[in-house]
């Protein structure tokens, strides 16, 4: 990872998520890594917003990585919405619509340069790997971890360009990387339904029954996702899920970051496994925590 | 019945009286055709006013305008699989039709082009209202929501064409038939247009005179039926499939309706009128669109020359499509060309056009290159060499108004159709529109005839067929011969390609008469060793392979009576086109066990025949 | 390397389902394409084995199937070029998903057919255009459909779909949703609303922007953009009430109240007071300290809030002018 990064951390983090920032925060501080908070920072929209009002997201997120550009770093997302928002306002920028956003943008003398990098903890740690491993200080060894890569962190892949969306291994082999044992895991790929758990709430349901089926089938005693939406999904709807499909499989679902700031030291009752509804009682007990 | 019956055993008798009692029951006159007759075995037998066989271009535009002139017929699409996987679909460069008269364009200019175009076998009645028809689609589809690569004034923009006097081939990117089909299928969805998918025609019944209706497979229970209807239109392709791999067309494009109508004793017309394409890949024939020479790409042989100037120098590339095949060949032939055998192949050289321009105008075509040939045809040139393409000849229409054949109640549309709108050679981006113009025809034609009451109510022949065919199922699937479907066919294409090519003589078509005769006798014996009724498709392609062997033996009857060369049709051993004696359509009609040859005068009213020069 | 290559097959002969494996050479593969091979093994191996094809050059739609789970067109894949994706020499090769099979890789298209009719896929013209005439269009706005229309109704789209896994009965496959898009924003078009209507009746709001379809597309084509305009289409047409417009209207309010979530309230908002009958969900939301009930009180607004109001209305008056 690079020593300073203009730090977007989205909604979830500051609420319902704010274990992952927590965790975050305390893996940068082990890793010597500066997050520096885009002051002023908005939603990004969600991929709501942009339905209904397209214009007014791409303005919000133009706006947001004008002021990313600013600390002249690179923008870091922790959130695979986020992230796919942001690098789908600059794709839109970048071909096109870069003057008429700077338009909007002068209301506030903020202007869009297109210098901004947006990437993610998930790309930044794979990126390179030997320097993590030089700071894992308890590796995770005996933990089964299920790779759960959902939908925003590997696709459409000309959007997110970072690794193959189809055969993708970035998380594994963080995991691997951290001490732990990722185990097969079919289903990693597939859609937790989130941004459709209230129009489509059973279907979402059963989206979170089967991954956590195959989670469970799989040995794993927890599953770990780079998206916190992902990770709030698979925990706090994980009982309602079960009642849907008549499942008896339960797996606790713990954010990227709090797996990292484990393997990189952090103490165990600092990082919100407390936070988790489904609780993470096989991890302590393979970890001896 | 005869004393044949004497030989029957006891489960053969019992079948018969099955499919008697079935006649009977339809002879008992169970009302008009309104109501649903019933077979012996208590299940309905499916009746139509209006069947049409192929859901290409032509099909549902028939089916689509037979609903607007007849809004309460039973119509009904037949398709061998998902309706839009089709040869319209393939077609790349554009769709022909004079919608700008301010730079000396007309009908009649159009007409003149396809005439000399089809080297004067063109029937000049028909190809009048034609163009007229084909200005009157490029509106008529742009008001159904065809999305038209367009001009400064918002109005479809058009191209180049082989042997086009002017720009009128009007287009949407390089895909201008896969827009084609896709919004008439929009339209035919919309308007609630009935498809029966997945089925196979085997046969066309008659009696009386008449159109009995149609003998269709089920392709994914097995099941054989009778299918009534007052008129069927046949729309099914062309058969350009006897040349195999070396062809364009899509593997479902197999002359279906052109070989039962033979059967049913309707003639094809200038069967022997086959088209190779100048431009197809050279692994396989799939093919490099019209517009990569309309663009302003170049032909050039090993030793770096246009050669098109030695055989056509006024329109070079852009000479119609027999002259510039032959070019090809005779490049290849001369050693002027690079490669050896089938391997053998010339360079179509785009990249003075540049990225931009082959990114926007031609975009298939460059990612054909990589897939077939692993060439990026932005950086090198690309390999071509000539592909069968379309079939001219087809199932002989008698009037175009309404494209009636001589079975009354049956009808014939798009390249299984044979007016004759293109004689002997087709101009580019006249077969979209004639698959839209005698579509609409025929659909009309039908639903006029099917107003009437048929006279041919009884079906016994469709019982017939059925018995004859289900026989046939069992009897093939049960066989254990030697030769298998998928040798003959390789070698139909192999014998096609060799001896009813692009040159052909006395000679080599009597070698692939004869040869074709072998393959018919290979053919009765093969065996089919797929017993599982749900979706065979290796009896599929049997019954395909039967169609085309037909359809072969057609075109190779009609090629060796024709002693000259005119359009696609080229003779070494008669190089000349001659108008005396072959200023005529020439008829093939099955009879007797063998084949029978008519001829018919051409309609020549505005133009008369001059050299063909380009 | 070993020269063995073996193609796993996942067969349906009416009945039941299984596995067959074909064993070929590296050779038998070379240069060929995925449909090329299967024609090889029907051809030389196993006359029974079935599939469509038609055009060869991915243009027809025909040939698509599942090769390691992924839908692909066989016709435009090569075989070598999968073997070298996925590292191995063994690959299996099934129908679409998504789909009723009918028998080995031939897949049912007559529902799908009867979906594409819902959404009225012809285009109804604007009165100022006739049959006679045609219609006028600019280059820009037939730049602005000429991706939709690449669709060759394969299926790869409908066999990756998230949402149509779970549950096709109250949806529409994703290349239905890209032919109602694109004769809704169609500059020819009357009314959108012919298109997009029958859209938002049949699932339009339950899409879960999953990506797949956009994802895996031959043709590039974007049916999760398409689902986004329509959305956007029918909330500006008065289709605002439900669970899916009231979510995302809750986003937008939230982002011109403080400029970030308030999920207490956005909760509230969507669902009204059933929220209130997530009992357990709310009581372990509170209980794992996931929310404040302070929350409900909202949270103070970024920095910035009224200068980013203003750049969000400068934004909205420019859609304005689109409409």
């Amino acid at each position: 990872m690079l020593k300073r990064y203009a730090f977007f951390p989205g909604c979830v983090l500051n609420a319902a998520a704010s274990e992952a920032r927590t965790a975050l925060e305390a893996s940068a501080k082990l890793l010597d890594v500066e997050l520096v908070e885009i002051p002023g920072w908005s939603c990004c929209g969600a991929s709501h917003v942009q339905d209904i009002a397209p214009n007014e997201a791409l303005a919000a997120n133009a706006r947001n990585l004008a002021l990313g550009e600013q600390l002249g770093a690179p923008v870091i997302t922790a959130c695979s919405t986020c992230s796919l928002m942001l690098r789908t306002a600059k794709s839109q920028l970048d071909q096109g619509k870069k003057d008429q956003a700077n338009q909007w943008l002068s209301a506030a003398s903020l202007e869009y340069k297109g210098t901004a990098e947006v990437t993610t903890l998930l790309w930044e740690l794979a990126k390179d790997l030997p320097a993590l491993k030089a700071k894992v200080a308890k590796p995770l060894t005996g933990l089964n971890v299920a790779c759960f890569y959902g939908c925003h962190s590997v696709r459409p892949e000309p959007i997110m360009n970072f690794e193959s969306s189809r055969t993708p291994h970035s998380l594994e082999d963080i995991v691997t990387t951290l001490g732990a044992t990722p185990v097969p895991y079919p289903r990693r790929l597939d859609c937790c339904g989130f941004h459709a758990v209230y129009p489509a709430e059973h279907d979402a349901m059963v989206m979170v029954s089967s991954l956590v089926t195959d989670a469970a089938r799989s040995k794993a005693h927890c599953v770990v996702s780079p998206c916190p939406l992902c990770q709030m999904q698979l925990d706090m709807y994980q009982g309602n899920a079960a009642d849907v499909t008549g499942s008896k499989a339960t797996v606790p679902a713990l954010h990227l970051p709090q797996l990292l700031a484990l393997a990189l030291g952090a103490p165990h009752d600092s990082i919100g496994l407390d936070r988790l509804i489904v609780a993470p009682d096989g991890l302590k007990k393979a970890l001896s925590l | 019945m005869s004393d044949k019956r004497l030989f029957m055993d006891r489960r053969t008798f019992i079948k018969a009286s099955v499919v008697t009692a079935g006649a009977l029951t339809f002879s008992l006159g169970l009302g008009g055709l309104g109501s649903t007759l019933w077979a012996a075995n208590n299940k309905p037998l499916l009746d139509f006013d209006i069947i049409v066989i192929g859901s290409g271009g032509a099909g549902l535009r028939a089916a689509v305008s037979a609903m607007e002139a007849n809004p309460k017929a039973r119509i009904c699409v037949v398709a061998k699989t998902m309706p839009t996987r089709c040869a319209t679909a393939m077609a790349e460069g554009g769709i022909n039709g004079v919608i700008d008269f301010s730079k000396g364009d007309s009908f009649d200019l159009h007409a003149f082009d396809t005439v000399k175009g089809g080297d004067y076998l063109v029937d000049q009645d028909a190809v009048l209202d034609f163009c007229e028809e084909a200005g009157r689609t490029i509106h008529a589809l742009d008001y159904l929501g065809m999305p038209f690569s367009r001009d400064e004034a918002g109005l479809p923009k058009a191209r180049y064409a082989g042997g086009a006097s002017k720009v009128r081939c009007v287009y949407s990117a390089d895909k201008t038939g896969h827009i084609v089909i896709q919004t008439l299928f929009a339209e035919a969805l919309t308007r609630g247009v009935k498809f029966l998918m997945d089925y196979q025609l085997l046969d066309i019944g008659k009696s009386n005179g008449a159109l009995e209706g149609v003998v269709l497979r089920n392709i994914r229970t097995g099941e054989i039926m009778p299918v009534r209807a007052k008129a069927v239109i046949l729309a099914s392709g062309g058969y350009s499939r006897v040349y195999w791999n070396r062809s364009s067309t899509p593997y479902v494009a197999t002359g279906d309706g052109p070989a039962a109508a033979l059967r049913v004793g309707v003639p094809m017309k200038d069967p022997e009128m086959t088209q190779f394409h100048p431009t197809g890949v050279v692994h396989g024939g799939v093919l490099i669109t019209e517009a990569a020479r309309g663009e302003g790409g170049y032909l050039v042989n090993r030793l770096g020359e246009r050669f098109m100037s030695r055989y056509a120098k006024d329109r070079m590339e852009l000479a119609p499509r027999d002259i510039v095949s032959r070019s090809i060949e005779s490049e290849i032939l001369a050693g002027r060309a690079f490669g050896e055998g089938m391997e053998a192949y010339v360079y179509l050289d785009l990249r003075h056009l540049g990225e931009a321009k082959i990114d926007k105008d031609l975009p298939m075509i460059r990612h054909i290159g990589k897939l077939f040939e692993g060439i990026d045809l932005v950086k090198e040139p690309m390999i071509i060499r000539p592909t069968a393409h379309y079939c001219m000849g087809g199932i002989d229409v008698l009037n175009y108004h309404e494209m009636n054949t001589s079975l009354p109640g049956l009808y014939a549309a798009g390249e299984a159709s044979n007016v004759s709108i293109h004689g002997a050679n087709r101009l580019g981006g006249n077969s979209l529109a004639e698959a839209s113009a005698t579509g609409n025809w025929a659909g009309q034609g039908a639903a006029a005839y099917a107003r009437g009451d048929s006279p041919a109510a009884e079906g016994t022949n469709l019982l017939e067929l059925c018995k004859k065919w289900t026989d046939h199922y069992a009897t093939v699937t049960a066989r254990t011969a030697k030769t298998d479907v998928f040798a003959i066919r390789e070698r139909l294409g192999e014998v096609m390609w060799d001896n009813m090519g692009i040159f052909r003589t006395e000679d080599n078509m009597r070698q692939a008469a004869d040869d074709l005769d072998s393959l018919s006798r290979a053919y009765e014996d093969a065996s089919v060793p797929c017993t599982n009724p749900n979706y065979n498709t290796l009896y599929t392609q049997y019954v395909e392979l039967g169609n085309l062997l037909a359809c072969a033996k057609a075109a190779t009857f009609a090629a060796r009576a024709r002693q000259e060369s005119r359009g696609a049709h080229y003779r070494t051993d008669f190089p000349k086109r001659d108008d005396e004696h072959f200023l005529k359509h020439s008829l093939v009609t099955l009879a007797d066990g063998g084949m029978k040859l008519d001829w018919r005068d051409v309609s020549i009213t505005k133009f008369k025949p001059q050299e063909r020069k380009y | 390397m070993s020269d063995a290559v073996f193609i796993v097959i996942e067969r349906f002969d009416g009945k039941k389902r299984y596995p067959q494996e074909y064993t070929l050479t590296r050779a038998d593969v070379h240069n060929k394409t995925v449909l090329n091979t299967l024609i090889f093994i029907k051809e030389h191996l196993d006359p029974t084995l079935n599939f469509t094809a038609a055009c060869r050059m991915a243009i027809c739609g025909a040939c698509g199937v599942r090769l390691n789970g992924q839908p692909i067109i066989a016709c435009d894949t090569s075989m070598e070029d999968q073997l070298a994706l996925y590292n191995t020499n063994k690959v299996t090769i099934a129908p679409l998903a998504n789909f009723t099979v009918i028998s080995d890789l031939v897949v049912d298209w007559e529902p799908a057919l009867e979906n594409l009719r819902k959404v009225h896929p012809s285009l109804v013209a604007r009165k100022e255009f006739s049959k006679e005439k045609g219609c006028t269009q600019s280059g820009e706005e037939m730049d602005q459909i000429v991706g939709m229309w690449d669709c060759i109704l394969c299926g790869c789209c409908a066999s990756s779909c998230n949402k149509l896994t779970v549950n096709r009965a109250d949806y529409l496959e994703p290349f239905v949703f890209n032919t109602a898009a694109r004769m809704s924003v169609d500059s020819r078009s009357k009314d959108p609303m012919v298109h997009a209507k029958p859209a938002y009746d049949s699932g339009l709001w339950k899409c879960v922007h999953c990506q797949e379809c956009s994802n895996v597309c031959p043709k590039h084509v974007k049916p999760v953009e398409g689902i986004s305009m329509m959305r956007n289409i029918t909330v500006n047409r008065g289709l605002n009430k439900g669970k899916g417009p009231e979510h995302a209207e809750a986003f937008l309010t939230d982002m011109r109240d403080t400029g970030r979530l308030n999920e207490m309230k956005m909760a509230l908002r969507t669902e009204g007071i059933s929220a209130m009958t997530r009992v357990g969900l709310a009581v372990d939301l509170l209980r794992h300290g996931k929310v404040h009930p302070t929350e409900l009180l909202g949270n103070d607004p970024i920095k910035g809030q009224a200068d980013f109001v203003r750049i969000l209305d400068l934004a909205k008056a420019d859609a304005k002018g689109k409409e």
